[in-house]
C-alpha cells in the first residue's frame, strides 16, 4: 500500500496540475501560481498517509483514492442548476449569500454587500494591494508549516482562492451563508475550494456554511478537499457553523486552520450528517493571551459512513480557555472517529482546557473509536478530558415508554436530548433552528 | 530562594538510596547477540532441546524486527551489540541450607531487607530471589509444595515440570508480539514460575526481587504464572537496582494465564535506578506484562508503583476473553529529574459482561516526561461490556510534562464506557489550608500526594503499601507549584 499511496496517487493527480495549468494560462504570473507550483511539490515529496501513520491509523483513504478524478469544469452552471442551487440557500434567514459550485464562486448567486465586509476573488486583488500580500504571505507560512498533504493538494489544484475581510470595528448586520453545493455526473470530480478569512480587531460576524451534493443515483463520487484559512484578530468574536449533508457516496475532507490574536473568541461547531467518508481537521493556534475558543461537533452515522473528527489546539500563550465537545450518534454499520489533541506548551500557564467525546451507538455493527489526547507542558492549568461510548439507557426508554411514547418517539427524544447539548451553544438563533432541524430529519430518516 | 524551592532542590538531589554492587564472583559470557550466544544460554542452563529452538525461533523473528518508536520517549540508541545477555553468580556447588551460601549474597538481601530469616517466616512471605538473572534460593517451596503450588526458577520449573512451561511459554505473548518481547525470548536467562493447582487459595504473598546487579548487563527475565480453575494468588514483585553510569538494558516478559474464577494479583514495586540529576545513566525498562483471563469470571488485577528507571514503557494488558471475566489495573507512576515514563494498559474485551477499570496516576516533577497510552477495546462479541477509566496527572515544576493518550475502540452497541483525565498542580489552596493547620510545606505535600495516590495504595498488600509511600517520598515529595 505505502509505495502506491506515495507514487501512483499522487501522480494522478499530477496530471490534473498540469491540465489546470494548461488552463490558467491567463493568471500564470499571479503570484498564487507560485504557491500552486509549490503546494504541487510539496504534495509529490510527501505523497499520502496510509493507516500506519498515527493520525490516520482508524481512516483508511483507500476508496477515496480508488477513483479517476476529473477538475470540474470552469463555466459558470446553467440555468437549471442555477435555480437548485439558489433553492439551497436558507430564505427564511435574513443573511449574506455566498455561493461555490464544484467548488468555485458562482458569481450570480453571491450577494455580499455590506460596508465593512469585503469579499474578493484572489486574482482580483492587484499585486501592489496589501491585502494580497497579506493573505500570501499568510499561506505560505501555513503551507510550509504543515505536514498535512491535502492542504498542498488543495493549493495545487485550487483555481481561484477566495478572500473575505471583515473589517476593524464592524459588527455584521447579517449572518453570511456559504453554500457549497457538489455534482458529479459522468466522471468522478474532484473539488479544491480555497477560502480565506479575516476578522479584523473588534469586529463580529457568524458565518454558516453548508456542504451539498447531488443525489446519489449514479455510479460517480464527488470528492470535496476543502481548505479554509482563519484570522481572528484581536478582539474579534467570529462563530462557524458548517454543516454537511453530502450524498451517501462523497467524500469530503475539510480542512480548517485558524489563529487567534489576544482576547479574540472562535467558536466552531461541525456537524456531520452526510457523505460516505468524512474527515475533518480543524486547527486552531493560539497566538496571544486570553482567548477563548470552542469546538464543538456532532454526527450521526449510519449505513457504511465513516466520520473522523481530527481537532488540534496549540495553547501557546497564558490566561486562554478552551472548551471542545463532540457528540455523536452511529447506527447502521457507521464508524466514528474522535482524534483530539490538546498541547499546552510550557509558556502556556493558566490554561483552562477542556474536552470530551461522548458517543451512543445505536446498532450492533456500529464502531466508534476515540482517542482524547492532552500533551502538557506547563504546571498551572486545568486540563481535563473525557469521553464516553455507550447506548441508550434502558431506564430512560422504559420511562418515556412508560408515559406513553412508543419505541421511536422515546428514541427520538433522547437522542435529541442527547445531542442537544452541542447546538444549545449556539448563539445565532436562526442559525440554531435550521441545524437542530436538519439533526431531527437525520434521526428520523435512520430509525 | 523560596523554602518550597529548597524543600523541591533538597528532594530532588536526594541520591538513589540502593546505589550499590556487591561484588559477588559472576559467569559472564562475552558481550553481543548472536545465534551462537542463544546456544549458549540455553546450554549453561542445560535446557531441553525444544526450548532451545524455541529461543532461536524468537532470535530469528526479533532479527527481522523494528525497535518500536511510537512511545513518546526520547530514547539514546541501544546498542544490542554492547550488552552481555547471561551473567550468573558463580556456584560451588548446591546449596542445602542458607549458611552454605556465599556470605556476600546473604549480606546483599540483609542490605534489600530480603525477608529471609525467621522473623520473616513469621510474616509469611516466601521469597524467590534472583540476583542478575539466575535465582538463587527459594524459601517456603515445602509448605507451598504441599498444596501443590508450584513457585520456583524458571529454570528449574524447565527441568521439573517442562510440560506446563512447554504448554503455556508463549501462550498469553507469543514470540514476536513486539521487538522486546522477542528478544526476551531469544536471551532470557531466568525468572520465576508460579502454578497454583484447582482450588487452591495461596495462603501467603509470593514475592520475587529482581535486582540488576552486574555492570553491563541486560536483564531479561521471564515470569510465568498459571491459575488453575478457583485458584487465587497474589504476587509481588519489587525491584531495586545498584547506581551505573551507563544505561542498563531491561526487557522482561509476564505471562499471567488465568482460568475458570481463578483470581490473579499481580503488584509491583519498581524503583530501579532512575540516573542522576543531569539525566546520566539509569536503567531503560521495556517490559510486556499481559495476561489472560480465559476463563468464566477468571480475574487479573495489576497494581504497580513505578518510581525508577530512566525509560519505562510499560503496559500490563487484559485480555478478557472468557464470559463476565475482569481486568484491573492501578498505577502510579513517578517520574523526576530526566526520567521519561510511557506507560498505561490494555484492557481488549472479547467476552461477554467483561468489565475492567483503570485506575492511572502520574505524578511529574523535574525535567521529566510522564505519559499514560491506555487501550480500551470492546470487541464484536463482547456484550455488555464494562469499562470505566481515570487518569490523572499532576505537576509539580514548570519543565516537566504530563501526557494522555487514550485509545477507546469500540465495536459493541452495549458496551459502555467512561473514561476521564485531568492534569493539575497542586492547589495554593490545599497548601495553604494544610500548612495552616500547622504542617510543614513538606509534610503537606506529602499528605497532598498520598491522598492523591490512596486509590492505588489501597490496592496494594500492606508491606508492599509502606515500601511503596516511602519510595514516593524519596522520588519527590517537597514541591509547590
Amino acid at each position: 500500500m505505502l509505495p502506491k499511496y506515495q507514487t501512483e496517487v499522487p501522480q494522478h493527480f499530477k496530471a490534473l496540475f498540469d491540465q489546470l495549468g494548461r488552463q490558467l494560462n491567463g493568471q500564470k504570473d499571479h503570484h498564487f501560481q507560485e504557491l500552486r507550483i509549490k503546494g504541487g511539490k510539496n504534495l509529490f515529496d510527501m505523497g499520502f498517509p496510509t493507516t500506519r501513520n498515527e493520525d490516520y491509523k482508524y481512516t483508511a483513504l483507500g476508496r477515496v483514492f480508488n477513483k479517476e478524478y476529473q477538475l470540474p469544469d470552469p463555466k459558470q452552471p446553467g440555468p437549471e442548476m442555477m435555480e437548485e442551487l439558489r433553492g439551497l440557500f436558507n430564505s427564511e434567514m435574513d443573511s449574506h449569500r455566498i455561493c461555490f459550485y464544484n467548488g468555485q464562486l458562482v458569481s450570480e448567486l453571491t450577494e455580499v454587500n455590506e460596508k465593512g465586509i469585503g469579499f474578493f476573488r484572489l486574482s482580483d486583488l492587484s499585486d501592489e494591494d496589501l491585502l494580497n500580500g497579506e493573505v500570501l504571505k499568510h499561506m505560505d507560512h501555513t503551507l510550509s508549516q504543515t505536514n498535512n498533504p491535502f492542504l498542498h493538494l488543495n493549493t495545487a489544484l485550487c483555481r481561484e482562492p477566495l478572500v473575505l475581510v471583515v473589517d476593524k470595528d464592524h459588527r455584521a448586520s447579517k449572518p453570511i451563508q456559504v453554500v457549497y453545493h457538489y455534482s458529479a455526473n459522468d466522471s468522478d470530480l474532484i473539488a479544491n475550494p480555497q477560502f480565506f478569512v479575516i476578522a479584523r480587531e473588534n469586529s463580529k460576524f457568524s458565518m454558516i456554511e453548508k456542504h451539498t451534493s447531488n443525489p446519489s443515483d449514479r455510479e460517480v463520487a464527488v470528492f470535496a478537499n476543502v481548505f479554509q484559512r482563519w484570522i481572528t484578530e484581536k478582539n474579534a468574536n467570529v462563530d462557524h457553523t458548517k454543516i454537511q449533508e453530502l450524498s451517501e457516496n462523497d467524500f469530503i475532507i475539510h480542512n480548517l486552520i485558524a489563529s487567534q490574536e489576544a482576547h479574540s473568541h472562535f467558536y466552531a461547531l461541525t456537524a456531520d450528517l452526510g457523505s460516505r467518508i468524512t474527515r475533518n481537521n480543524l486547527e486552531v493556534h493560539l497566538l496571544d493571551s486570553h482567548t477563548q475558543t470552542d469546538m464543538f461537533g456532532l454526527f450521526i452515522g449510519n449505513a457504511n459512513q465513516h466520520i473522523d473528527n481530527q481537532t488540534f489546539l496549540d495553547h501557546a500563550v497564558p490566561h486562554c480557555e478552551s472548551r471542545e465537545w463532540y457528540k455523536g450518534v452511529l447506527s447502521g454499520k457507521s464508524r466514528g472517529v474522535f482524534n483530539g489533541k490538546v498541547l499546552v506548551r510550557q509558556d502556556a500557564q493558566k490554561t483552562n482546557a477542556f474536552q470530551q467525546n461522548n458517543t451512543l451507538l445505536s446498532s450492533d455493527h456500529a464502531r466508534m473509536d476515540s482517542k482524547p489526547q492532552l500533551e502538557i507542558y506547563a504546571d498551572d492549568v486545568k486540563c481535563s478530558h473525557g469521553a464516553t461510548i455507550g447506548q441508550m439507557d434502558d431506564q430512560i426508554l422504559f420511562y418515556l415508554k412508560s408515559r406513553g411514547l412508543d419505541d421511536d418517539q422515546a428514541g427520538e427524544l433522547v437522542k435529541v436530548a442527547f445531542l442537544a447539548e452541542v447546538f444549545n451553544s449556539m448563539d445565532e438563533g436562526a442559525i440554531k433552528n435550521t441545524l437542530a432541524g436538519k439533526v431531527l430529519d437525520k434521526l428520523r430518516e435512520i430509525q | 530562594m523560596s523554602d518550597s524551592m529548597q524543600t523541591l532542590e533538597k528532594h530532588t538531589q536526594s541520591e538513589y538510596k540502593y546505589g550499590w554492587s556487591s561484588d559477588i564472583e559472576m559467569d559472564i559470557i562475552p558481550k553481543g547477540l548472536s545465534e551462537e550466544v542463544v546456544r549458549m544460554i540455553s546450554a549453561k542452563k542445560k535446557e531441553p532441546k525444544w526450548l532451545l529452538d524455541w529461543r532461536l525461533e524468537a532470535y530469528a523473528k526479533w532479527k527481522t524486527m523494528k525497535e518500536p518508536n511510537w512511545a513518546k520517549l526520547n530514547i539514546a540508541p541501544i546498542s544490542y551489540q554492547d550488552i552481555i545477555y547471561y551473567a550468573a553468580p558463580k556456584k560451588q556447588k548446591k546449596l542445602n541450607s542458607l549458611d552454605e551460601a556465599d556470605p556476600e549474597l546473604l549480606k546483599t538481601f540483609e542490605r534489600l531487607g530480603i525477608p529471609l530469616d525467621e522473623r520473616k517466616v513469621l510474616a509469611g512471605v516466601a521469597v524467590d530471589a534472583v540476583i542478575d538473572s539466575v535465582s538463587v534460593t527459594t524459601t517456603f517451596k515445602k509448605k507451598l509444595g504441599e498444596l501443590g503450588i508450584i513457585f520456583c526458577s524458571f529454570s528449574e520449573a524447565v527441568q521439573e515440570h517442562p510440560e506446563l512451561v512447554r504448554e503455556y511459554l508463549g501462550s498469553v505473548v507469543p514470540q514476536n508480539d513486539n521487538y522486546f518481547a522477542a528478544l526476551n525470548s531469544a536471551v532470557f536467562s531466568d525468572g520465576s514460575f508460579c502454578y497454583i493447582p484447582k482450588g487452591v487459595r495461596c495462603p501467603m504473598e509470593l514475592s520475587t526481587y529482581f535486582r540488576i546487579n552486574a555492570a553491563n548487563t541486560g536483564q531479561f527475565e521471564r515470569t510465568l504464572i498459571v491459575a488453575e480453575d478457583d485458584s487465587y494468588v497474589s504476587y509481588l514483585e519489587g525491584c531495586t537496582a545498584p547506581m551505573r553510569d551507563e544505561n542498563q538494558l531491561h526487557a522482561a516478559v509476564v505471562e499471567i494465564y488465568a482460568k475458570e474464577r481463578a483470581f490473579v494479583k499481580y503488584s509491583t514495586v519498581q524503583n530501579w535506578y532512575p540516573g542522576d540529576k543531569d539525566g546520566k545513566g539509569g536503567v531503560y525498562n521495556f517490559v510486556t506484562k499481559r495476561g489472560l483471563c480465559n476463563g468464566f469470571r477468571s480475574r487479573i488485577s495489576w497494581t504497580q508503583v513505578e518510581t525508577g528507571s530512566a525509560i519505562t514503557w510499560k503496559y500490563p494488558s487484559c485480555i478478557l476473553k472468557g464470559n463476565e471475566s475482569i481486568g484491573e489495573f492501578y498505577s502510579i507512576a513517578v517520574t523526576n529529574n530526566y526520567q521519561q515514563a510511557d506507560t498505561g494498559t490494555k484492557m481488549i474485551h472479547l467476552g461477554k459482561n467483561t468489565k475492567s477499570t483503570i485506575i492511572s496516576k502520574g505524578i511529574s516533577a523535574g525535567k521529566s516526561h510522564n505519559t499514560y497510552r491506555g487501550l480500551v477495546k470492546i470487541g464484536k462479541k463482547a456484550d455488555n461490556a464494562r469499562n470505566f477509566s481515570e487518569c490523572d496527572s499532576l505537576l509539580m515544576g514548570d519543565r516537566c510534562g504530563a501526557h494522555t493518550f487514550p485509545y477507546i475502540e469500540i465495536e459493541n452497541q452495549s458496551g459502555k464506557v467512561e473514561h476521564e483525565a485531568t492534569t493539575s498542580k497542586i492547589g495554593a489552596d490545599q497548601m495553604f489550608y494544610c500548612t495552616q493547620r500547622g504542617l510543614s510545606v513538606e509534610d503537606a505535600i506529602n499528605l497532598i500526594v498520598n491522598g492523591y495516590c490512596k486509590e492505588v495504595f489501597n490496592e496494594l498488600p500492606m508491606e508492599f503499601a509502606v515500601e511503596a509511600q516511602k519510595l514516593l517520598e524519596i522520588s519527590l515529595e517537597g514541591s509547590v507549584g
